[in-house]
């Protein structure tokens, strides 16, 4: 999650650390760390990654090894100037998919374990082809990155607490849309462009409640915050593609692209009842910030090799420059990879395979750092099986991915290790005409 | 042959004519499924993987239309006796291609230009002024037959992915899904147009003009024709730079199908046959008002 979530709110509840500090003092240290985790709560992931989703019909088979090849709507998303190569005047195709996650930190609050779920079926992918002139135009829809997450864990055994209950759900879309543009400059070479609309929204709200033992003869004594978070922001992505078909069997895709925010709002509120304040005393904070989060530059080269007409093998490298960004945090430069394959078993069923990695832009924790964002370095596998019809294709395939790493959940220098684990179940269906 | 030509084969021409269709088989079968540039192709995206009737019936009806599109820009030429001849010669060369299951139709065109169309379907069209510079019945029989490979081939049915409704319950859920619905109607003027833009603009890919050219030097050979003729008439033709102006715009270049053509003949040693040209019948027939 970003800074924001996790300075600002920090530095709102120093405040409320303020009030409370006089008992604090007087309460297992546990304590302590349980009120750190009320006003740190990182939401977490998606945006400490770059390949989120693998997006598209044939693309999200072969493991979004598809830079070199996107010769179908995935193009339009993976490298425009591959779509000059479809086959048939006007293809659409269209993917759904079920996708889920899960994320597990160990030790968070006196031995106990954080774990986060998410599931949701999302439209992942829709694009048309259509010839103009000697060009080809095409429009399409991505999520490259969902996320309906929700927590809700009863702790007991928190030495101290009496009770401690958090509810969190946090709902994210990214989405891209926007037409594109790509003509063949000669037998070789054919170069595109895709303009997206970038939109995403995110929001999260947590309820959190921490009930001290009793001292003494004195009733117990508690804690509750409210917080709410929510983020729209709008901007564009333009995606620059260039394809070259550098031999009769091997193709070469470069794609460049860079989104720019161009207006943003974010507002956080919370509502907090201090140990110290009577059960008629609830402080209320909210503000709301209009600045504009970097987005990296993003470069991909990819290769495909055509061995046959039922074989291609194609691998992509993808790099994320740095980001510098002083109100929702620095990211650091990364690099994913993919590799991926697709054969075809007869002339109607096609079977693909690939290999994926989904690296952190984070900086790798250890024992100096301090409240450092989370770091995990996920890989990943996706299959896919297609039926063949004369003008369509239907696809059913999955993908699976599996890090583990460290956070700092508690704004501390304390670690916790994570493990996180995705799965994407898709069906799509293509249609040339 | 016989009834096409008027003319007795000899023995020796009979045996050099199995000779060349046996090595046009072996060269049929040897040639690549696609071309080079199209190795981007997968095995479902071969028309013929799925080739039912109703590919034929679109094609036909695609064809149609297109022809009609063709002589919207080009009037028909009112002669007769030679757009007679011209069918006569044509459909003797269909004889040669592998397409039974559709009917050439020729017809000439008003068109001082040096041009030939084919549209899918088996109609094809001849310009005048390509007729006017033609030497004799071989010739003639060239340029058709380059015409009749495009049809065979299906060149541009391949280009533009001509095929009739599939109606399977997969394709209609898929059609769904994919955005597909209802948009069909649409699409076939839209392919028109982009047809239309490949005969007069565009033009085919280099390497279907090419190979039309080694199936028609082939077919010649085949037929007893000159093959030669080809490669005699590209050389012709290509000092007149004004008239062939829309032909080289949408065409190789002559010195690339004359090597073409040159290639096809020394690997099939057919550069001294010695075949009927048939020049007496052409100049009867091809006279221009």
């Amino acid at each position: 999650m970003s800074d924001l979530i996790n300075h600002r709110p920090r530095a709102a509840a120093g405040r409320h650390k303020a009030v409370g500090y006089f008992k604090l003092s007087r309460v297992a240290p546990a304590l302590l760390a349980v009120h750190c985790a009320l006003i740190a709560l990182p939401a977490l992931a998606d945006d400490l990654h770059y390949n989120n989703i693998l997006v598209g019909d044939r693309a999200a088979g072969m493991g979004g090894a598809y830079t070199a090849i996107a010769d179908d709507p995935s193009g339009l998303y993976y490298n425009p100037a591959g779509i000059v190569y479809a086959l048939g005047s006007n293809v659409s195709a269209t993917a759904n998919a079920y996708h889920q996650t899960n994320t597990v930190y160990k030790n968070v609050l006196g031995g106990n374990g954080w774990e986060r779920t998410s599931s949701a079926i999302l439209p992942n992918f829709f694009g048309i082809i259509q010839p103009l002139g000697k060009a080809r135009v095409g429009f399409s829809y991505a999520v490259p990155d969902s996320i309906v997450e929700d927590q809700d864990q009863i702790f007991t055994n928190i030495p101290g607490v009496q009770q401690y209950i958090i509810n969190f759900n946090k709902n994210e879309n990214t989405y891209n849309f926007g037409p594109s543009y790509a003509i063949e400059l000669n037998d070789d070479f054919s170069v595109g462009a895709t303009l997206y609309a970038h939109y995403r929204s995110s929001q999260w709200i947590t309820n959190q409640f921490v009930r001290l033992d009793p001292v003494g003869v004195n009733p117990a004594q508690y804690e509750w915050t409210n917080q709410y978070y929510q983020t729209t922001e709008w901007g564009v992505r333009p995606v620059a593609g260039l394809m070259w078909s550098t031999t009769d069997k091997l193709s070469l895709g470069i794609t460049a692209s860079q989104a720019i925010i161009l207006d943003s709002s974010t507002t956080y509120q919370q509502i907090f009842k201090g140990i110290a304040d009577d059960g008629n005393t609830v402080s209320r904070s909210e503000f709301t910030i209009y600045d504009k989060k970097k987005l990296p530059f993003t470069a991909t080269m990819g290769v495909a090799y055509f061995p046959s007409r039922a074989l291609v093998v194609s691998g992509d490298f993808s790099y994320y420059g740095k980001v510098s960004d002083s109100v929702f945090g620095d990211r650091e430069p990364t690099w994913n990879v993919a590799l991926g394959a697709e054969y075809y078993l007869t002339e109607k069923w096609a079977l693909r395979g690939g290999f994926f990695t989904d690296r952190a832009n984070t900086r790798k924790i250890d024992s100096n750092s301090v409240n450092a964002l989370e770091h995990v370095d996920l890989y990943g596998g996706s299959l896919s099986l297609s039926y063949f019809t004369r003008q369509s294709s239907i696809t059913m395939g999955g993908s699976y991915r599996y890090g583990s790493g460290e956070a700092q959940l508690l704004g501390n220098a304390q670690i916790q290790d994570v493990k996180m684990q995705a799965m994407t179940l898709f069906f799509s269906g293509a249609y040339n005409y | 042959m016989k009834n096409i030509r008027g003319l007795e084969n000899r023995l020796g021409t009979r045996v050099l004519s199995m000779a060349a269709v046996a090595l046009f088989t072996i060269h049929c079968s040897s040639l690549p499924a696609f071309a080079e540039d199209d190795f981007r192709k997968r095995v479902n995206q071969e028309p013929e993987s799925f080739a039912t009737d109703d590919d034929v019936k679109a094609e036909i009806v695609f064809g149609r239309t297109l022809a009609a599109r063709i002589l919207g820009k080009y009037a028909f030429y009112e002669n007769g006796k030679l757009n007679e001849y011209v069918n006569k010669i044509g459909k003797g060369m269909a004889q040669f291609a592998n397409r039974p299951e559709i009917e050439f139709r020729f017809a000439v065109i008003d068109t001082d230009i040096v041009n030939a169309f084919a549209a899918p379907g088996g109609y094809i069209f001849i310009t005048k002024g390509a007729m006017a510079r033609m030497a004799d019945e071989a010739e003639l029989a060239a340029v058709i037959s380059h015409e009749i490979a495009h049809v065979t081939e299906k060149h541009i049915v391949k280009e533009l992915n001509i095929k009739g409704t599939d109606a399977s319950p997969v394709s209609g859920f898929a059609q769904l899904l994919g955005g597909g619905s209802g948009a069909a109607r649409v699409v076939f003027s839209q392919m028109v147009d982009q047809a239309a833009e490949i005969l007069f603009e565009k033009g085919l890919k280099k390497q279907d003009e090419f190979d039309s050219d080694k199936v028609a030097t082939m077919t010649l050979a085949v037929a007893g024709y000159d093959p030669t003729a080809l490669k005699r008439y590209l050389k012709k033709i290509s000092g007149a730079e004004k008239e062939t102006k829309s032909l080289t715009g949408t065409h190789p270049s002559f010195k690339e199908r004359i090597e073409n053509v040159d290639a096809v003949l020394a690997e099939n040693q057919l550069t001294e046959n010695k075949q009927a040209i048939v020049k007496e019948r052409f100049n009867q027939n091809v006279r221009f008002n």
